[in-house]
């Protein structure tokens, strides 16, 4: 017997809790070069098996060899050693680390790496097809290039802090029917998602119930004209819907941001049986979620992923990124060009075979919008689905207002919560400043001071954010050239003043409440974290010369949904 | 004036001897929309010798009589004495649109309204009958409220006494706005009981002398000036009960301030026009800019989207005032006129800094020509930063910091 020995080789392992038998004298050998995958319905008894190949814990009975060397006295340090390691399905996962890190994390701690790890099951939540390429990798195998190919889509990919939960596939939405109830549901539904918002960023926690009941609070389907059964709010109303649960939760306030882009792309290009049909099922209570940016192309409004005449409808193939909300939407609207390089909103259900979905967002705030990649393997959409969106920016249209007058009442929505934590903290935490001679922080006359400028400030973007939604209404069903050019400017002024107090008011917040405003366990720096990411969504900086460029040179601002 | 004065005299039992009424004829505005639209109007207009009034000062007796004429000065009459009874938003806009065209001609107005919203508010039926009246016919009243060398701002010592079946009036009030064009005089002066009244006397009554006195560096020509009573005769119809105004809720403190901000807020967008005019037309490009027009420097067009973005966001604050303004007005209490008093203070704030911050990067974006005498374009600066120290910002962002964060309500006052 010359041949070399297994590389694991398990005999008669048996292993009992309180009777309970999970082992029965198990043996099987695992050749060097060889994937084995183990297999059971729960209960079965592999997590057990792995714990005891994995030194967690010792068998009653049997024995273990790891490359011809009896496995004695197991431990978990010991099996790393031995180049033995785990990857756990979801409560030990590496958070912030990518999915590949997570599984070579069983080499990187062995003192002396061995070429191979024996056993290497990585329970992944990836798409089915990449684990055999994730252990190869971690085996350090020269074999593994062919099939890590596929895998350096996941290389940035962090893991989920849970797997991805389910969601109400068939939801059934409140059907909201004037502007003033939408702002009554908006302040109930803030106070309930207020409570947890700090603990759903610190654990970056998916906020799936609070989404449920976000969407089915009937808020998705406001901007639905009456029409269609809608109750066709102002987009001042929306505004201040969507800056109210942003102050609460802004990762929440987010989330629907481009499904209600879209509703406009649909009202302003689609087909009237288009309109229908996608305006009836968001009043049901379908979310949409947008797959629209991409991280490669040459820049923001470029796009590589396509739309192609197939059949009866069409195929969808390419990669996207930042993609807001689809994690947990019911459909998935994917910005993709034809062959004439127009852009299109082709609608995908989310569960459509080819389209996946993966929780990659890892930035440092707004940590839970569900943001990630999506991937489209020539996914199929009928034509009803294929909404011709570039007709809202060749024509003088609404669309890039509305899309820019949501994203400014998001950090509206920060701001708004950022000063009412700084209010807060002061009048109940801070302590006073040792010079300002009273008892209180709260009657310090530069904190009462600041307080007042940021008051100032932060009213004059509600104003001008109110301003600018009456502007985007008037657009609606006349839009004509002057007019989108004046709504455009009116949004980005609006842009400008909502960046600005959020940023400050997050800032603010710190200065004025003191250290011990700075505590972990308070988690005020989400406020700013929040900030700074969502306003990076498009500079300020262009749109000072855009409103510049309007008022000195009558120039209009460009047409696309940054402007 | 204290109860035991009205319950003596009986108004119109005293004789009353006005003079006469003003003959140029005053057209009469209908709604907030014609008040807008006539404001505009007559605004290009104005504005046309506003360099000149301001650089050789002179003071714009015609052109008050053009503004008389075309009834803006009678829109906050209500509409049961025959006036528009305008909003306090469109009240603010019309001053800014005014102020737009000459700072001085748009801050004249603003004591004008401020009397005729204490009439509104104290008068009788009979003494309102008569001052709309005369309003309506394009008649003008300005303030001596001011004094020099009280404690502060806010002390009087000019004294209403009893003298026959009247009052006596004695005093000198100085940055008396507007006195010079006056019709009538509203003079603030303590009873003999302490309390403080407001009395509006012909400007023509024997006693009083009005002199130009005023020399600030900016709104040259407010018509500010020192009025000095000697002894003038008043006669008890002309006597308004002032001190209650404040001493229960109403909305005539934040009333006084929207108005004070629409001027600032006036000569913020007329130095944001002024640069996009001068930049267009004058400024040379920057060498290192590599364009062959100033106007397409980037940072030039940057640099005036700033000052578009800090302008609106004042106007927007200043229209989102006016309602809190003309809630307080329509039905005040404690609460509605201390939030009116904050709204107008966060509007203050906004107009201030944009009024400076226009008026100054105004110079820097037109280059040193526009620093000739002969462009005037100083004048926005000048104008800016005089009238903004009416009364300081810095304790408007207490007043509001207070307000938000220890839910305390502002004292109550004309200038809060």
């Amino acid at each position: 017997m010359s041949a070399a020995p297994p590389l694991l080789d398990v005999r008669n392992v048996s292993l009992a809790f309180k009777g309970v038998k999970a082992l029965t004298d198990l043996s099987f050998a695992v050749p060097r070069g060889e994937i084995c995958a183990l297999i059971g319905p729960n209960g079965a008894g592999k997590s057990s098996l792995l714990n005891v190949i994995n030194g967690v814990y010792r068998a009653d009975a049997g024995e273990i060899t790891i490359d011809g060397e009896p496995f004695h006295r197991p431990t978990p340090m010991g099996a790393a050693r031995r180049g033995v390691g785990r990857t756990f399905q979801n409560n030990a996962l590496f958070r912030r680390m990518s999915v590949l890190d997570n599984v070579l994390t069983g080499l990187s701690t062995a003192t002396s790496p061995r070429s191979s790890s024996a056993t290497a099951t990585p329970s992944c939540s990836a798409p089915s097809g990449t684990c055999a390429a994730m252990t190869a990798l971690a085996r350090g195998s020269s074999t593994a290039t062919a099939a890590s190919a596929d895998l350096t889509f996941f290389k940035g990919v962090l893991m989920p802090s849970t797997s991805t939960p389910d969601f109400e596939r068939q939801p059934k939405a409140h059907r909201i029917t004037s502007d003033a109830e939408a702002i009554a549901v908006a302040r109930d539904l803030a106070a309930v998602f207020a409570t947890g918002a700090a603990d759903r960023d610190r654990e970056r926690r998916l906020p799936v119930a609070e989404l449920e009941r976000f969407s089915a609070s009937g808020l998705w389907g406001i901007t639905v004209p009456k029409g269609y059964g809608g109750a066709g709010v102002s987009y001042a109303t929306l505004a201040e819907v969507i800056a109210t649960v942003s102050a609460a939760d802004p990762s929440l306030g987010q989330i629907p941001q481009n499904h209600l882009a879209a509703l406009d792309a649909i009202r302003v290009s689609g087909s009237e049986a288009q309109k229908v049909l996608w305006f009836g099922r968001v009043l049901e209570g379908d979310r949409l979620g947008n797959a629209f940016s991409e991280k490669n192309s040459r820049h923001v409004g470029a796009f590589e992923t396509t739309l192609r005449a197939s059949g009866e409808g069409y195929v969808v193939s390419g990669d996207k990124f930042y993609a807001t909300g689809a994690l947990f939407a019911h459909f998935v609207h994917i910005g993709a060009v034809d062959e004439a390089n127009r852009v299109h909103l082709a609608i995908a259900d989310r569960d459509a075979p080819g389209l996946t979905v993966v929780d990659s967002w890892s930035g440092f705030g707004q940590r839970t919008t569900a943001s990630g990649n999506v991937a489209l393997r020539d996914v199929r959409v009928g034509p009803e689905a294929v909404i011709p969106a570039w007709k809202g920016g060749e024509q003088p249209s609404s669309n890039g207002a509305v899309s820019q007058l949501i994203q400014a009442a998001v950090d509206l929505g920060i701001a708004q919560g950022a000063f009412a934590e700084t209010i807060g903290f002061v009048r109940t935490r801070s302590r006073p400043w040792i010079d300002s001679g009273q008892e209180h922080a709260f009657d310090d006359v530069f904190t009462i001071h600041g307080i007042g400028d940021l008051a100032v400030r932060l009213h004059a973007a509600e104003a001008m954010l109110a301003r600018a939604g009456h502007a985007v209404d008037a657009i609606l069903d006349d839009p004509t050239e002057a007019a989108v050019a004046e709504t455009a400017v009116s949004v980005a002024k609006a842009k400008v003043l909502t960046t600005e107090i959020a940023i400050l008011a997050a800032n603010k917040l710190h200065e004025l409440a003191g250290t011990r405003s700075v505590l972990m366990a308070d988690n005020l720096d989400r406020h700013w974290r929040n900030a700074r990411t969502h306003t990076l969504h498009d500079p300020v900086r262009w749109k000072y010369f855009h409103v510049g460029n309007h008022a000195l040179n009558g120039v209009a601002p460009p047409r696309h949904a940054w402007s | 004036m204290s109860t035991a004065f009205t319950q003596k005299l009986d108004p119109e039992s005293v004789a009353f001897d006005p003079p006469p009424v003003r003959s140029r004829p005053a057209y009469r505005i209908r709604d907030d929309a014609e008040a807008l639209a006539v404001a505009r109007e007559v605004a290009a207009e104005l504005a046309l010798g506003a360099v000149r009034r301001d650089r050789e000062r002179i003071l714009p007796y015609e052109e008050l009589e053009r503004i008389s004429d075309t009834g803006l000065l009678a829109i906050t009459v209500p509409a049961e004495f025959g006036g528009a009874g305008v909003s306090a938003g469109t009240v603010a806009r019309v001053i800014a649109t005014l102020a737009g065209a000459d700072g001085s001609l748009g801050q004249i107005p603003q004591n004008h309204f401020f009397l005729l919203e204490g009439l509104r508010l104290s008068g009788t039926e009979a003494q309102k009958r008569f001052f709309y009246n005369r309003i309506l016919a394009g008649e003008r009243i300005f303030n001596a409220l001011s004094e020099r060398g009280t404690k502060t701002a806010q002390d009087h010592v000019t004294r209403l006494t009893r003298a026959g079946d009247g009052f006596a009036l004695n005093g000198r009030k100085f940055y008396s706005t507007g006195v010079l064009f006056a019709h009538w005089i509203g003079v603030v002066a303590n009873d003999d009981a302490g309390e403080s009244t407001l009395s509006f006397v012909p400007a023509t009554a024997p006693g009083v002398t009005v002199i130009d006195d005023w020399t600030g560096f900016g709104q040259r020509t407010t018509g500010s000036g020192t009025t000095v009573l000697d002894d003038v005769a008043v006669a008890p119809f002309s006597v308004i009960p002032f001190k209650r105004i404040f001493d229960v809720p109403t909305g005539m403190g934040p009333f006084a301030q929207i108005m004070h901000a629409a001027v600032e807020q006036g000569i913020a967008e007329a130095a944001l026009a002024t640069a996009i005019h001068f930049v267009r037309h004058h400024t040379r490009p920057w060498k290192e800019s590599g364009v062959d027009r100033a106007s397409d420097d980037p940072y030039i067009v940057s640099a005036v989207g700033e000052m578009s973005i800090r302008t609106d966001a004042a106007g927007a604050l200043l229209e989102r005032a006016g309602g809190f303004v003309d809630a307080a007005r329509a039905a005040p209490d404690e609460g509605n006129v201390a939030a009116a008093s904050v709204a107008v203070a966060e509007a203050k704030v906004a107009t201030t800094e944009a009024a400076l911050f226009a008026s100054t990067k105004l110079i820097e974006l037109a280059g040193s020509s526009a620093t000739l005498q002969e462009h005037g374009l100083d004048r926005f600066w000048r104008n800016a930063r005089t009238h903004t120290v009416h009364d300081p910002v810095r304790w408007k962002y207490k007043v509001i910091g207070d307000y938000w964060l220890n839910g305390r309500n502002p004292p109550r006052h004309g200038a809060i």
